[in-house]
């Protein structure tokens, strides 16, 4: 599945829309963590995070761990700058008012895991 | 000019983690005896007992300086120190931050668990004079995030006229790299504070490259813990303005970790 696969399987808002979700690659993985120096240390490349951490680092932090894009939930909204970032950097970020945790299960439910 | 040690970074008995013992005459009896010239009283997300401290220090002969502090959550459980120019100052930046405070209510209002079974002292948040006698209770809950985020709290303590100083920037919990993964440069920190573990451990190196003041302080929450991290200042006087220029090393002025 690519992200506006699993967009649409999860009904997701997509906040860039600037950004092409479709035709991307194949995502295999995801990561639920807020804490951004253990993103760094532990999510895996060309996965998803899911994250309530809004500060502008996340942007910086997924794109150098090579994430494909970034899922706020349980309702979280990152500033109108944050979003910005994210599309001049190309990273495409979602949100849903489900919390990490269901976001999480439906994720694996949908074939994803934690570690590839 | 005098070379003096500093202390900056101390709780009191208000701060829920804090013990009993850290009363205003016990601090600054304690700061003096290891020969401190100047603490700062940085509890969570209150500056409800800085004026006490103050009080007490005064009242003692060779009491240290006390500069008023805070020790703000952030948002993004971020820990950011702020030293004001006075105690005044100090409270219109907590009245700010206790406004977006949940509730708090003793552990024992909340939960079947005793925290005296578990061996544990049930937190009091407790509002002290200078005697260290109780004259209240925080009914704010001072261990949750406040509602700023980091960018908003360094603007906060900006606007009261203080000076803002990531905590433990070494440490991996409530630090700006622990919760954000490193430090952003587009954040105005008048400094970084190492804490004493992590100076010990030679981890100031790590952060020199920032360009930003260093200092070490104690993040004391028992008295024992008081000068275990300190910071060096070459200032006129220990008060608030020669801080000030020390960070910014004004006319020979400067700070650094003992």
């Amino acid at each position: 599945m690519n992200l506006g696969d699993i967009a649409a399987a999860l009904k997701l808002e997509i906040l860039t829309p600037e950004l092409s979700a479709t035709g991307g690659e194949e995502i295999v993985a995801a990561h639920a963590s807020d804490l951004l120096s253990e993103v760094l240390a532990n999510a895996p490349a060309g996965g998803l995070l899911l994250t309530i951490q809004v500060h502008m680092n996340v942007i910086a932090v997924a794109l150098h761990a090579g994430l494909a894009g970034v899922v706020f939930t349980s309702g979280v909204q990152p500033e109108e700058g944050v979003r910005v970032r994210a599309v001049k950097e190309g990273l495409p970020l979602l949100s849903t008012t489900e919390g990490t945790f269901d976001t999480a299960g439906k994720l694996y439910a949908l074939g994803l895991r934690g570690r590839v | 000019m005098v070379r003096l040690a500093a202390d900056m970074h101390i709780h009191t008995v208000l701060s829920p983690c804090a013990s009993r013992e850290m009363t205003p005459p016990a601090i600054v009896r304690e700061a003096a005896r290891k020969g401190i010239a100047l603490i700062a009283v940085c509890d969570h997300n209150s500056a409800g007992n800085v004026s006490a401290v103050e009080s007490a220090a005064a009242a003692l002969p060779d009491g240290p300086a006390v500069i008023a502090g805070i020790e703000i959550t952030t948002g993004e459980e971020v820990h950011v120190l702020g030293f004001f120019p006075d105690a005044y100052a100090a409270r219109a930046a907590a009245e700010e931050v206790a406004a977006g405070l949940p509730p708090w209510r003793p552990l024992a209002a909340r939960t079947s668990a005793s925290p005296a079974a578990a061996g544990q002292r049930e937190p009091e948040q407790e509002l002290v004079d200078a005697e260290g006698k109780r004259t209240g209770i925080e009914t704010r809950m001072l261990a949750a995030a406040s509602c700023f985020a980091l960018s908003a709290a360094v603007d906060l303590i900006h606007r009261h006229g203080g000076l803002a100083v990531a905590a433990h920037v070494d440490r991996r919990s409530f630090s700006v790299p622990g919760q954000l993964g490193f430090i952003p440069r587009e954040v105005p920190f008048d400094g970084l504070e190492i804490s004493s573990a992590g100076a010990a451990r030679g981890r100031t190196a790590d952060f020199v490259s920032l360009g930003l003041p260093l200092l070490s302080s104690s993040d004391s929450h028992f008295l024992e813990e008081i000068g275990s991290g300190l910071t060096i200042l070459d200032v006129e006087a220990p008060v608030f303005s020669e801080l000030c220029k020390a960070l910014r090393g004004v006319g020979g002025r400067g700070c650094a970790i003992a």
